[in-house]
């Protein structure tokens, strides 16, 4: 884990990022991390936004571990502009982003939460590709915060 | 907080309380401890006030639970879901699918 500046001006980007293993029980770490920092920013807005990183996260774990080469989530937070952004490294291949869509809440069964509550909860959910040759795609998350003109930024999800 | 599941039996039947966390990790946990309880009951009261944290994984692990009591002609209660609990639960949109009791007395 290595926090990255934060006495800078608050007009100024800051940057965090946490790269643990791509297992189950470090999501609990990723959630440890963040949630004082955007609890401070946002109070119990917080809450949610620590709920659609730790999915997208958990999507890592569950879809991706066994194909990663490293076996580990790179998670990068941007505070900047009145905005939150989510970066999470490597999260999927290119061919899969057709397969990637929440379910229908009308059929009442475990599963297919998750994306579902990411598209709720932030305010932008894209694809970007990695660096390199290889199909990868980050998952970026975005979200305006609370009185400081980000609302009107706020675009419809569109993974 | 990590898990902490503790079954008790009270006046309105088998009570399943949970505490911490209840995420991809410590889900499966819950899983099976409340089919356990399940088994053979008619009910299962599921205590969640004590819970901090709950993802989509926790939230299936509710909807089975649901579905299983059902299958058996008994019902699944949440009693006294914290707040991150039922913020979780309307984002799924499932107030009205889950029996939700406010206190213990109702």
């Amino acid at each position: 884990m290595s926090p990255d500046p934060t006495d800078e001006p608050q007009s100024s980007p800051r940057y965090f990022a946490v790269t643990v293993p791509a297992e189950a029980r470090y999501l609990r770490t990723i959630r440890a991390f963040f949630s004082p920092l955007l609890e401070e920013l946002l109070g119990s807005a917080a809450g949610h936004l620590v709920l659609a990183l730790d999915e997208a996260c958990s999507n890592v774990v569950k879809y991706r571990a066994g194909t990663l080469d490293e076996k580990l989530i790179h998670v990068r937070v941007t505070l900047a502009a009145g905005r939150v952004v989510f970066r999470i490294g490597d999260f999927c291949h290119y061919s899969d982003i057709p397969r990637i869509r929440p379910r229908n809440l009308d059929e009442v069964r475990p599963g297919g939460l998750g994306t579902h509550f990411i598209e709720q909860i932030m305010d932008q959910v894209r694809f970007e590709p990695e660096p390199g040759p290889h199909g990868r795609m980050a998952l970026v998350l975005e979200k305006g915060m609370p009185g400081e003109g980000a609302g009107d930024a706020a675009e419809a999800p569109g993974a | 907080m990590p898990l902490k599941l503790q079954v008790l039996d009270t006046s309105h039947g088998r009570c399943l309380s949970v505490g911490g966390e209840v995420d991809m990790d410590s889900s499966p946990e819950l899983r099976r401890e409340m089919l356990k309880q399940l088994k053979g009951h008619s009910g299962l009261v599921i205590d969640l006030s004590g819970v901090g944290y709950i993802d989509s994984s926790g939230i299936a692990v509710l909807i089975e639970g649901h579905n299983e009591a059902h299958r058996g002609g008994g019902k699944l209660t949440l009693l006294r879901p914290s707040e991150a609990v039922t913020s979780v639960i309307d984002l799924a949109h499932l107030r009205e699918f889950f029996s939700i009791q406010a206190d213990e007395a109702s």
